[in-house]
C-alpha cells in the first residue's frame, strides 16, 4: 500500500513534467465570480414562491402555513390522510419546538409515534432504531436549509436527526421556515464556507430535490424506488 | 457475455441489423435529449460555467499530486481511511480484506463505473461474497449477466417485456411488464438486502480535496441506503475524480444533471466527509476510500488526451453521438462507451486492442459540443487516429488515391481532364447513374454516383442560354 501511494504520486509527478503547469490561476480567485455564474438566479425576492414552484415541479407537495397551529393541523391531515399507523419524528430543533410528536400523540391517540432519541453510543439501540424507521411508513423532519433554484431542501446528519430518517420511511415531510431558503447552491456553498470553513458541520450534508425516482424501465419515471414516494414540506411562516 | 473492444465491428453490425434494438436506442437517447435542452435553456450562465467547470477540473489535474494528497490529509483527518490501488486487483484484495475481518456475506453496491470497470462483482462473488447492485438498472443488468450500455442507464437497451421475462425467470414471480411493479418487486428485494448487508460500495463523482468530502449524485435513493445503513462504506474514486474546493461543486452540480437526465438536480445529493460522529445515531463505523489508478498515470503523460480525465460521466456525448445511438453501447466492447468511450477505451486497454474505437465517429463534434467540461472528444478521437496511421502506415491503394486527388485538387487542367476520363470511363461501362463501388471503402459508406455532367460544363450551357 506504501508502495503504490508512492508509486502512483511518482507517476503523477513525471506524467505532469510535460509540460509541467504552473498554478496559472491562484485557486482562491475561483469564488469571487461564482455569483456571475449564478446570476440569474442570485436574486432573494420571492423565495418562498420559487421554492414553491420548483419543489411542485418536482412532484414536491407544499403547504404554507401561518401559524403553529396551521402547521400542525397540516401535519395531522398528513398523517390521518395517508393513513400511517406509526410515525418517526426526529430531534430537530423545530419538531421540539412545536412539540410535534406530544401534541399530535394527544390528538391521535392511535397513531404510534417515535422519536430517536437513543444512546448513540449503544450499537443495540442505534440496530433498534433502524429497524423501527424501517417500519414507520412516515417520518417528521426538519431541515437546514432550502434551495429555490431547484426546489431543494438541504439535511445535516448530526445529533438532531439521522440519515435514514429521511430515507426509510415512504412518506417524508419536512418542516421548514422561509429563512431558511438560499436562492441557489453557490450562495449556499459561499455562506457554509464563511460559517464553518472546510469543516462541514456533522458526517453527511444531504441535497434532497423531490421522492426518490427511477427512468430505467424504459424510461418510464417511477416515484419511490428505494427512498421515499412522497416528499411534502410544511412552511411555517411566521 | 465477453466484453473487449477487439468486436466492435461485429457487434455494431450485429446491433445495426437489429430494428428492436434501433428503436431503444433512438428513443432513449432522443428523450434524453430533449429534456436537456429544455432545462439548459434556462440557464443564461450555461457557455461560462462550462468554462469554469473546465478550468476547475485543469487546475485540478495540473496539480493532481498535490490535490489528491490534499484529499487525502483532509479524509484521514476527518476519520477515514484512505488506500491507494495501483490496478483493480489492489483494490479488490483490499476490499476483499475489510470483509474477511469483518466476515462480511453481503455487500450492497450502488452505480458506480469504476467498480465495473475493475469488475469488482465479479471478484467479491469468487470469494463467496453476495454483492448486490442495487441501482435498478443495474440490477437488472446484474440478473442478466450483462453489461451496462449507457454510463448513466445501464438497462437501457432492454424494453419492459425483456425485463419482466427476466424478472419471472431468476426471480420467480409471475410475468408482468408493468414498470411500476417490476420496480416495487425490486424495491422488496434490495431493501432486505440493505438491512442485511455488512458492507456498503459505492462511487465517487467529485471528490472535495479541502473538506475531505465525496459527493455522490443519483435519483433513487440505493447510493443513501448502501452508504448509510451498512457498518462499514467503502467509496472506490477514480484519481481523476479530485476537485481543489467544496465551493467547485455548485459549478458541477448545476451542470451535471442537467447534461445527463435533463433535471435541474438529481433527487439525492450526498456530501460524505466521514464516518459516524459521535453523537449521531446512525451511519457507516468505518469510511474507507479507495483512489485507483488503473492506467490513469500513463494517460496523464500525453498532455494531447490529458483532458479525457476531465470527464464527470454526464452521458451527454453518448446520447447525442450519431454512431451511438445507432450502434448501442455494447458495441464499444468496454463499460465505457459512446465518444469519450472511444477516447478512454483505448487509452486504457491500449491502442491495438481498440484500435477500431477512434473510428466509431463522423467527427460532426456534436460531443464536443454537448461536454458539460468543453472536453475536445473528437479531435482526441482524430489524434489517436493519427498515432494509429503512424503506427502502421496506410495502404497503398490509399496513398495513391490520395496522390491523385491531392494533384488533381492543385491543377485545374488536371482536375478537369481526370473528371472527364472518369466520366467517359463510367458511360462506357453503363454504370453512369449508379452509386461508385470502391471495394473496402463503399461496404460501409455511400459513394455517391457522379453528375451526368460537371458544374463547369452545366455553367456554360446556362450562359449560352441566357445569351438567346
Amino acid at each position: 500500500m506504501a508502495g503504490s501511494r508512492t508509486e502512483i504520486l511518482g507517476k503523477i509527478r513525471l506524467a505532469l513534467t510535460n509540460p509541467r503547469a504552473e498554478h496559472h490561476h491562484g485557486h482562491e480567485s475561483v469564488t469571487s465570480d461564482l455569483k456571475q455564474l449564478f446570476a440569474s438566479v442570485w436574486s432573494r425576492d420571492g423565495l418562498v414562491e420559487k421554492f414553491q414552484r420548483e419543489f411542485e415541479a418536482v412532484s414536491g407537495e407544499f403547504t404554507l402555513c401561518d401559524s403553529e397551529a396551521a402547521a400542525l393541523a397540516a401535519l395531522r391531515k398528513i398523517i390521518v390522510s395517508s393513513n400511517a399507523q406509526r410515525v418517526a419524528v426526529s430531534l430537530h430543533a423545530i419538531c421540539s419546538w412545536l412539540k410535534v410528536a406530544e401534541r399530535l400523540q394527544t390528538e391521535l391517540p392511535n397513531v404510534q409515534f417515535l422519536t430517536e432519541a437513543i444512546d448513540s453510543e449503544n450499537s443495540f439501540e442505534r440496530a433498534r432504531l433502524k429497524d423501527a424507521l424501517e417500519k414507520a411508513p412516515l417520518s417528521v423532519t426538519g431541515c437546514e436549509y432550502l434551495l429555490a433554484e431547484s426546489g431543494t431542501i438541504v439535511n445535516t446528519a448530526g445529533s438532531q436527526a439521522s440519515r435514514q430518517i429521511s430515507l426509510l420511511p415512504s412518506i417524508h415531510v419536512a418542516l421548514a421556515t422561509p429563512d431558511q431558503i438560499f436562492p441557489n447552491m453557490a450562495d449556499l456553498f459561499l455562506g457554509l464556507q464563511r460559517k464553518h470553513g472546510t469543516n462541514l458541520p456533522g458526517s453527511a450534508l444531504t441535497f434532497i430535490t423531490g421522492p426518490s425516482r427511477t427512468a430505467d424501465i424504459e424510461k418510464v419515471l417511477i416515484k419511490g424506488v428505494h427512498g421515499p414516494t412522497r416528499l411534502l414540506v410544511v412552511m411555517l411562516s411566521a | 457475455m465477453n466484453l473487449t473492444p477487439k468486436l466492435f465491428k461485429t457487434y455494431a453490425k450485429r446491433n445495426l441489423n437489429n430494428p428492436r434494438l434501433r428503436k431503444t436506442y433512438r428513443f432513449a437517447t432522443h428523450h434524453a435529449l430533449a429534456n436537456r435542452l429544455q432545462v439548459v435553456g434556462e440557464v443564461p450562465e450555461w457557455e461560462a460555467l462550462r468554462e469554469r467547470a473546465h478550468c476547475i477540473k485543469e487546475e485540478a489535474i495540473d496539480h493532481l499530486d498535490y490535490y489528491l494528497e490534499k484529499l487525502e490529509v483532509s479524509v484521514t483527518g476527518n476519520g477515514g481511511k484512505v488506500f491507494w490501488a495501483r490496478d483493480g486487483k489492489e483494490a479488490s484484495d483490499y476490499i476483499l480484506s475489510i470483509a474477511r475481518r469483518i466476515r462480511a456475506r453481503t455487500v450492497v453496491k450502488s452505480k458506480s463505473m469504476t467498480t465495473e470497470e475493475i469488475g469488482l462483482s465479479h471478484t467479491l462473488e469468487e470469494n463467496q461474497l453476495e454483492p448486490v447492485e442495487t441501482d435498478l438498472g443495474e440490477y437488472i443488468i446484474q440478473l442478466a449477466h450483462e453489461w451496462p450500455s449507457h454510463i448513466t442507464a445501464p438497462a437501457l437497451h432492454k424494453t419492459r417485456g425483456e425485463i419482466g421475462e427476466l424478472f419471472a425467470e431468476k426471480l420467480g414471480i409471475p410475468y408482468t411488464d408493468v414498470p411500476e411493479e417490476l420496480c416495487e418487486v425490486a424495491r422488496k428485494i434490495l431493501r432486505s438486502k440493505f438491512l442485511a448487508a455488512e458492507i456498503g460500495i459505492s462511487g465517487v463523482n467529485f471528490a472535495l480535496a479541502d473538506t475531505g468530502t465525496i459527493v455522490i449524485v443519483e435519483n433513487e435513493g440505493n447510493a443513501r441506503l448502501s452508504t448509510t445503513l451498512p457498518k462499514v462504506h467503502i467509496a472506490v474514486m477514480g484519481l481523476e475524480k479530485v476537485i481543489p474546493s467544496f465551493v467547485d461543486l455548485p459549478v458541477f452540480l448545476r451542470l451535471l444533471a442537467r447534461s445527463s437526465t435533463g433535471q435541474k438536480q438529481t433527487s439525492y445529493v450526498s456530501l460524505i466527509s466521514s464516518p459516524r460522529k459521535p453523537g449521531e445515531v446512525d451511519g457507516p463505523e468505518e469510511f474507507h476510500l479507495v483512489i485507483l489508478d488503473n492506467g490513469r498515470t500513463e494517460l496523464l503523460k500525453d498532455p494531447k488526451v490529458r483532458e479525457s480525465l476531465f470527464c464527470i460521466r454526464c452521458g451527454a456525448c453518448l446520447n447525442t453521438c450519431p454512431i451511438y445511438q445507432r450502434v448501442g453501447g455494447h458495441s464499444y466492447g468496454s463499460v465505457y462507451s459512446g465518444p469519450i468511450g472511444a477516447v478512454i477505451t483505448p487509452l486504457f486497454q491500449g491502442l491495438e486492442v481498440a484500435k477500431d474505437l477512434p473510428y466509431a465517429s463522423s467527427l460532426c463534434g456534436a460531443c464536443s459540443g454537448i461536454c458539460p467540461v468543453k472536453i475536445d472528444i473528437h479531435h482526441m478521437l482524430l489524434y489517436l487516429r493519427k498515432q494509429l496511421v503512424d503506427q502502421k502506415g496506410t495502404p497503398w491503394q490509399e496513398r495513391l488515391a490520395m496522390k491523385l486527388y491531392l494533384a488533381g485538387m492543385k491543377d485545374s487542367t488536371l482536375y478537369r481532364l481526370g473528371s472527364r476520363a472518369l466520366r467517359i470511363a463510367l458511360k462506357l461501362s453503363g454504370k453512369q447513374s449508379k452509386p461508385l463501388t470502391v471495394p473496402g471503402w463503399t461496404e460501409t459508406r455511400d459513394f455517391p454516383p457522379l453528375a451526368v455532367k460537371s458544374f463547369k460544363t452545366m455553367w456554360k450551357e446556362l450562359q449560352r442560354e441566357a445569351e438567346l
